[in-house]
């Protein structure tokens, strides 16, 4: 049965409008002291569009800082319900495509026994999409071994498909064509999540409780960083991230999002809601839909489905890239697949949240072309700026000076450093206030992490933003990125290696840097920051690779290891030879991007 | 063992129950139709970068 996608409590409406309005005026703002400045000597074409980029950049910059203010206010404890009578049957999906073998079976060993712990009784499958036969082989055989080692209740398949039709979300689909009958709930995982058996347990339990739940994500944390670039992002999603999921939580109202693993879905709900169609035309715009999560949740919610992410569930992990080259690469993914959406922004029938969650995930790749449009606009205005007129009347007596605008340009720079500094401020002090600091190793160190972390983004920023420009312009000139193997632990990078993978990233901060010098010397100042990290884009990326010690960047992870990892740990030391067990820091360059 | 053109399971030594293969429980999944309107909405931009990609 058809029913409209749910309507929004008058809370949420409220929330939205003030977060909204809020980025509106700010982007106003900043705006007025940039239109301000460029009227000093007429406004023209170039002022204009200047203010136009402003707009919008800034913009997006306030709407992330409204989305961690909203997440700050604490939310009322609430109890979380219980199964009730006989437990739904479960399975939990683990789809792969070219994984490590040992390593995904010794995370299901881990998640199997936990679930038993938990007493649950849940099937698990796992969906291989891998075509590399070697690969293959050994997905057998550690499927074999998992088998020999782990009685208790529940089952655990193995399937792969030699048709790869719609990838991931394919490989879901096939599933549950096929066999999704038999469970009310499926747990959809990746290859390296890791899920508690109580958060599993929970997890079935909101579903129970509210019939009208179609789709319900947890906020995965990030487990195992070793380099500083790894570790740092671990520590900014272990502290940001429950505070910006908070502040999610409270805008998307039971319109919430998907992020393609460790959520839980009403299989019936997902079956009637979610058969993707295949985009006419080629990739990148066409074939199979690449970002499927984003469009799964507005599609359950086009059906009448809620979709809810709870920040404070705990027990729920993942890994993340360990450099810049593997972040760039599964980016470029991501990139392919959120400009995809360009072609649903319209689709019939999706709730107006929905919407504005694929202009969101849009406009966060096309901001990094707005972002270096803006300096190349703003090099132009200079440039055609009219020469000073010192006596613009007859016969004048004293000459009259230009007013210097430098100071509306300072305050501007200082507005857009607060707007992405004073949220991470704000959620240190709430973190030291409620003593969520202590898993991050007292105020001191947290301090310090803090420090450093917007000290590193701020470096990587120019490095990242030529990346994504480079992806976004790939895909709006037809280039389909693949679906490459995920990155995971792909770890220290040589200088040869960055030095390949950035060479042109620093020859455009080179001659960016040099064409400023000869064209309007006084912008120099303004562009270091930009063109310095790109020119030692080769180092930063390398030192960033490279493994940092465990004193900084804590998460309380590594003090408190939940039983899932420290089991997952375990195991993976009896299963891999040391050199390449879960806490020695891999090598090895994703080649693509190096390419 | 057993092989199908597009699946291939390996049993469960493991389990008590009878069987090992995945249930057969077949769900209808309706395609969604998602592009009706939407290739009216595309700017004359993107249809270019797109007829481009398609040649």
């Amino acid at each position: 049965m058809k029913r409209a996608a749910p309507a929004p409590d008058r809370q949420t409406v409220l929330v939205r409008t003030l977060a909204v309005s809020c980025a509106l005026l700010l982007a106003s703002l900043a705006s007025a002291l940039v239109a301000e400045a460029g009227a000093t000597d007429g406004f023209g074409l170039w002022d204009g569009l200047r203010t136009l980029l402003i707009f919008v950049t800034t913009g997006w910059l306030a709407w992330g800082a409204m989305l961690a203010l909203t997440g700050l206010p604490h939310a009322r404890a609430c109890k979380r319900p219980e199964i009730v009578g006989e437990q739904p049957p479960t399975v939990i999906l683990v789809p792969i495509c070219n994984e490590d073998a040992v390593a995904t079976f010794t995370r299901i060993q881990a998640m199997h026994a936990s679930a038993t712990q938990a007493g649950l009784t849940t099937d698990v499958a796992v969906l291989s999409d891998t075509q590399n036969p070697e690969a293959a082989a050994a997905e057998v055989a550690a499927f074999d071994r998992l088998l020999a080692k782990q009685p208790g209740p529940g089952r655990i398949f193995y399937r792969r498909r030699t048709d790869n039709s719609g990838r991931k979300a394919g490989n879901i689909e096939d599933f549950i064509r096929r066999s999704g009958g038999a469970y009310e709930f499926a747990v959809i995982l990746d290859a390296d999540s890791l899920m508690e058996g109580e958060t599993l347990r929970a997890m079935i339990a909101e579903m129970q409780a509210d019939p009208k739940l179609g789709l319900f994500q947890t906020l995965p944390r990030i487990v195992g960083g070793h380099s500083l670039f790894g570790r740092a992002m671990q520590f900014a999603a272990a502290f940001h991230g429950p505070i910006f999921t908070r502040g999610l939580e409270r805008m998307q109202g039971s319109t919430g999002p998907f992020w393609g693993h460790n959520a839980i879905v009403r299989v019936r709900a997902f079956a009637e809601s979610c058969a993707l169609p295949e985009l006419t035309g080629k990739p990148p715009f066409g074939g199979h839909i690449l970002s499927h999560d984003y469009v799964e949740a507005a599609l359950l919610a086009r059906a009448g489905w809620s979709v809810r992410v709870d920040h404070s569930l705990g027990g729920s992990f993942e890994e993340g890239p360990e450099n810049v080259l593997s972040y760039a690469k599964r980016d470029r993914r991501w990139c392919q697949g959120n400009l995809q959406h360009i072609r649903l922004l319209a689709a019939p029938g999706l709730a107006p949240w929905s919407r504005f969650v694929f202009f969101q995930g849009i406009l966060s790749y096309v901001v990094s072309v707005l972002w270096a449009s803006f300096l190349l606009v703003s090099i132009a205005a200079t440039v055609m700026a009219p020469a000073p007129d010192y006596f613009p009347e007859p016969n004048q007596l004293f000459p009259v000076f230009p007013s210097d605008r430098t100071k509306e340009i300072t305050a501007l720079a200082i507005g857009i450093v607060g707007l992405l500094i004073l949220p991470k401020l704000a959620i240190l002090v709430d973190a030291a206030f409620t003593g969520r600091v202590r898993g991050f190793g007292g105020t001191g160190k947290a301090l310090a992490s803090l420090v450093l972390e917007i000290v590193l983004s701020s470096l990587m920023a120019p490095v990242m933003m030529m990346y994504q420009l480079r992806a976004v312009l790939q895909v709006f000139m037809g280039r389909d990125g693949g679906w490459p193997a995920n990155a995971r632990g792909e770890g220290r990078l040589d200088l040869g290696e960055a030095f390949k993978a950035s060479a042109w990233i620093v020859a455009t901060g080179v001659v960016g840097l040099a064409s400023v010098y000869l064209l309007s010397v006084d912008l120099v100042p303004w562009l270091l920051p930009v063109c310095v990290p790109m020119i030692l884009a080769p180092l930063l990326i390398a030192w960033t690779s490279r493994p940092l010690t465990h004193a900084l960047f804590r998460v309380p992870d590594e003090a408190h290891p939940a039983p899932v990892v420290a089991r997952y740990r375990a195991l993976m030391r009896r299963n891999v030879p040391a050199t390449q067990a879960p806490d020695t820091p891999p090598t090895g360059a994703p080649a693509d991007v190096a390419a | 063992m057993i092989e199908t053109p597009d699946m291939k399971t390996t049993p469960n030594q493991a389990t008590t129950e009878a069987g090992w293969e995945p249930p057969a429980a077949p769900l209808e999944m309706p395609r969604q139709i998602l592009e009706a309107d939407t290739r009216s909405t595309e700017s004359s931009l993107l249809r270019l970068f797109w007829k481009r990609s398609r040649a």
